[in-house]
């Protein structure tokens, strides 16, 4: 090889390996910006969201509080109905911060129809979306207010002097205190993510909270508006929500994965303001000063005391819960006087308790099969 | 060790020209209502317009000081660099950095960039990085021997002994750094340009849902390619068994750069009630203008264009500050003269002392937000040179990063680490929740003022309506009472209780209801 080709050779190399770098940036824009275009054209496939998926009836209704009642469905869904069939119904308390539809998301994530499947009776409260109108409504307007008068409605409707009550989460931590002040009207208690002590120093939400000058939120806005409180929880793991939604471009070819992705968001970002009054008592008295567990809650005239509590309980917490710590779940089963109590760990976050595949499969036959050893 | 640049003094410094400008900002204004009260409108005017100037020369001579220093930081760092690489025995003959003028693309500095064509400039840019990697390979050689496995495990030491073993041209390098500049000027430009074309494009999705995470995607896209803008010369060198650069160290761990980045990732968290806020402001401003209330607008105006510039402020930019202040002398030169004649009365006076309220709260909440940036920022740069030093200890096992997803990814894990160990801090809880007590007191500000605005009309005003819904929930309660007397009388005798007192006291609550609302339309 002559010196001059040898060096034009060099040259072309070297040519190539210029325009490495210029290439990398120019691809790695366009690939952005494609991907984005991608995305924009399969979200606007997109018509609706449809979340909620069992069918129910509405048994009960005040204000914007509405009582469901889960239809088991006929034909082969009844068949493949396991026993042992509960007698005594469940009434779901969810919390007030987000929609209890998490619950029954989608057909293949839904506890709601694993339950059914596994022969429970299943009635869920709603607290709907309050308005100004309800900003009045206090801690013992929602326990010995609506949550007794559901207990009594299914009390009805089943004709039962009993029911079994599930608390999720927040809603957890009202049917604490419900069973705690009508012990009478509880068979059994389960509870699920709920916070109970809130002394802990593992949630970085408990520690806000400790600092937040709830009066001047609740003076202000009577109903505290949920982007004020979803602010706080995306702070919870910023860094993590960037790459969910990095990683969101992956859903974007998968129509399943999309709709799965999108029911998700509808979820998170459908949440009700929070009633004053409520949330003020909810945050002095539990989060900031941790009445619950010293005893000194007072409901109206009655004060709450966690020994009062004797039903079988059923304490379920996810194994990596980054908004209710589980020292803090776990810490009701040393106040309650229940002889009959469990801690169940399930695998999975906050939310992935609920929707994680694992705790599809292994959630409601639990709490099935718990409950049906402790029927009527 | 000398560290090349600064990052702790750069935010602290931002934070404090910040937080000075708005204390005097907020004194001015302060002094402005006062008088405004006083029912002295000419003085008013003249201390408010002399308030802002001072203000704005201060943080302009400010901003300049913070530059000029770190320029002249930048440029001893440069010669310190510079001087053991001149008398380097592997390199006789450094590059000029002057000798651009000569090459394909020297033009560029000179001209207008954005007639630049960014693909052409792309390439030569490239090209010229090669050649003068290719003729620097001698002291490359010796620079990897610094930095193998065994040397100091201290990220900024082994730093500082690479270039103090002779670096590169750095002042050939920095001309590099100003052609990248301008590629990334034009890089965001195009950026903007897409976001806007694309927003436009997602308004017509059907589905809210559906619109909301285009959108969230698309910020998420904006964060990472403003860190892929950074560490793209680093990695890019990185990737290919090269040691880097000076120049790309320093352009990846940039305070100013880095800035962006975390503001990008954080701008799309901010509670979108201070966006509401700032809309019924305006609108608040306009119906008051509509009212034809000459002092009334006067004063609307200034709380406006002040509102904007303490936002301006907040988007860390002095030339919207700017442009907010000439509008604002110009308003004021255009009323001024008719407003000395003109009487106060009760509402007006009710008015302007709620604006005084809100223009406190304003600046309070300006400083604050401040303190809660810091500590974002401080703590994102904690993060990045945390990522960096594991991502040179990465290249010293032989185990460089191969792409920037990898990266990124990386990136997120360091963050979220260093932000969990923030957000535990009481400082961080106690700005955090201060942020939300400022928003909450100017949120009922705003209520008390619409209040005012309306008391004299025909109008059911939101006090009316609390009024109403506190009646209606005392009587539900007291039904809901005496249903539950009702419904334990029903236990004691072994039955389960009937609808009957209960229709009948909702019919009693009906009535209540009824009753109050009659009472409020008579009102």
């Amino acid at each position: 090889m002559n010196t001059k080709t040898e060096h034009e050779k060099n040259d072309r190399e070297q040519a190539n390996g210029l325009n490495a770098r210029s290439a990398m940036v120019i691809q790695t824009m366009t690939g952005v910006y494609e991907r984005l275009l991608q995305s924009l054209s399969a979200l606007q496939e997109v018509k609706s969201v449809e979340v909620g998926v069992s069918e129910k009836d509405c048994v009960w209704e005040d204000g914007h509080v509405r009582l469901y009642h889960f239809r088991h469905k006929a034909g082969k869904q009844q068949q493949r109905v396991r026993t042992p069939l509960v007698r005594t119904p469940i009434l779901i308390v969810y919390a007030l911060v987000n929609r209890p539809y998490m619950l029954d998301l989608q057909p293949d994530r839904s506890l709601v129809q694993q339950l059914l499947l596994n022969g429970v009776d299943v009635y869920m409260l709603d607290w709907g979306y309050p308005t100004r109108f309800e900003h009045h409504l206090t801690l013992d307007d929602y326990i010995s207010g609506f949550v007794d008068d559901a207990v009594h409605t299914v009390r009805n409707h089943a004709g039962v002097k009993k029911v079994n009550v599930l608390g999720v989460c927040q809603g957890g931590t009202f049917s604490t205190i419900y069973a705690a002040l009508f012990p009478d009207k509880v068979r059994n208690l389960i509870t699920i993510a709920t916070p109970i002590d809130f002394s802990v120093k593992d949630g970085l939400l408990f520690e806000w909270a400790k600092e937040m000058d709830v009066d001047a939120m609740v003076d202000s806005f009577g109903v505290v508006p949920a982007e004020l409180l979803n602010a706080g929880f995306v702070m919870l793991k910023p860094f993590a929500r960037l790459q969910k939604y990095m990683g969101a471009f992956e859903a974007m070819n998968d129509e399943t994965a999309l709709m799965n992705f999108l029911r998700m968001e509808q979820w998170i970002f459908d949440s009700p303001g929070q009633p004053g009054e409520c949330y003020r008592q909810f945050i002095t008295d539990l989060y900031q000063q941790n009445y619950l567990i010293k005893g000194k809650l007072q409901l109206g005239r009655r004060t709450v005391n966690l020994q009062k509590i004797t039903m079988p309980l059923l304490n379920i917490y996810a194994a990596n819960d980054h908004i209710v710590p589980h020292s803090s779940t776990k810490a009701l089963n040393r106040y309650v006087s229940s002889e009959d109590k469990e801690l169940y760990e399930v695998p999975g976050g906050h939310i992935g308790i609920f929707v994680g595949s694992k705790a599809q499969k292994e959630l409601a036959p639990k709490i099935a099969e718990w409950l049906g050893k402790r029927d009527e | 060790m000398k560290k090349q640049f600064t990052q702790g003094d750069f935010y602290t410094e931002w934070m404090q020209g910040q937080q000075a400008l708005i204390a005097r900002w907020s004194e001015s204004a302060q002094k402005a209502t006062d008088a405004f009260l006083k029912g002295d409108v000419s003085e008013a005017m003249k201390t408010s317009a002399e308030g802002l100037s001072n203000a704005y020369s201060s943080a302009v001579e400010q901003q300049t000081a913070m530059s000029k220093r770190m320029m002249s930081e930048a440029e001893t760092t440069t010669q310190q660099f510079a001087a053991p690489f001149a008398s380097s025995p592997f390199f006789g003959a450094p590059f000029n950095g002057a000798s651009l003028s000569g090459t394909p693309f020297g033009a560029m500095f000179s001209g207008n960039p954005s007639s630049v064509n960014p693909l052409q400039m792309m390439q030569e840019w490239a090209a010229w990085q090669q050649s003068m990697q290719k003729a620097m390979m001698p002291p490359w050689g010796q620079m990897f021997a610094q930095f193998a496995p065994q040397g100091n495990p201290n990220f900024f030491d082994q730093w500082t002994r690479f270039a103090e073993a002779g670096a590169s041209s750095f002042s050939m390098l920095s001309q590099v750094a100003k052609m990248y500049e301008q590629w990334q000027h034009l890089s965001q430009s195009w950026g903007v340009s897409v976001q806007k074309m694309y927003s436009s494009m997602a308004e017509t999705m059907p589905s809210g849902v559906a619109k909301d995470t285009f959108r969230n995607m698309f910020s998420g896209a904006t964060v990472y390619m403003k860190l892929f803008e950074l560490w793209m010369p680093l990695l890019d060198t990185m990737k290919a068994g090269k040691m880097p650069t000076s120049e790309e160290i320093q352009h990846a761990l940039s305070p100013g750069k880095y800035k962006e980045v975390i503001d990008a990732l954080f701008e799309f968290m901010i509670p979108e009630q201070m966006q509401t806020l700032f809309a019924q402001m305006n609108s608040f401003t306009q119906s008051l203008n509509l009212s034809g209330n000459q002092a009334s607008r006067i004063m609307m105006a200034q709380m406006e264009q002040n509102a904007k510039m303490i936002f301006g402020m907040m988007a860390h930019n002095p030339e919207a500050a700017l442009n907010v202040y000439n509008t604002l002398m110009s308003t004021y030169q255009q009323a001024i003269s008719s407003m000395n004649a003109l009487p106060m009365n009760q509402r007006q006076s009710e008015l302007a002392e709620i604006a005084q309220h809100i223009m406190g709260r304003m600046g309070e909440y300006a400083q604050t937000v401040t303190k809660f940036q810091h500590l974002l920022y401080s703590n994102g740069q904690k993060a990045l040179e945390q990522l960096t030093e594991s991502a040179f200890a990465t290249g010293r096992n032989k185990k460089a990063l191969t792409n920037f997803d990898e990266l990124f990814k990386t990136w997120v894990e360091t963050n979220e680490s260093v932000f969990h160990d923030l957000f535990e801090t009481k400082e961080y809880g106690t700005v955090q929740s201060k942020l939300g007590q400022i928003s909450s007191h100017l949120y009922k500000d705003f209520e008390q003022m619409f209040e005012v605005m309306l008391k004299d009309f025909p109008v059911v005003t939101r006090s009316h309506i609390d009024e109403l819904a506190k009646t209606v929930f005392e009587l539900k309660r007291k039904v809901r009472d005496l249903e539950k007397q009702d419904e334990s009388l029903d236990d004691d005798d072994g039955e389960i209780a009937t609808s009957k007192a209960k229709t009948s006291a909702q019919k009693t609550a009906s009535k209540g209801a009824s009753n109050a609302k009659a009472a409020v339309k008579k009102k």
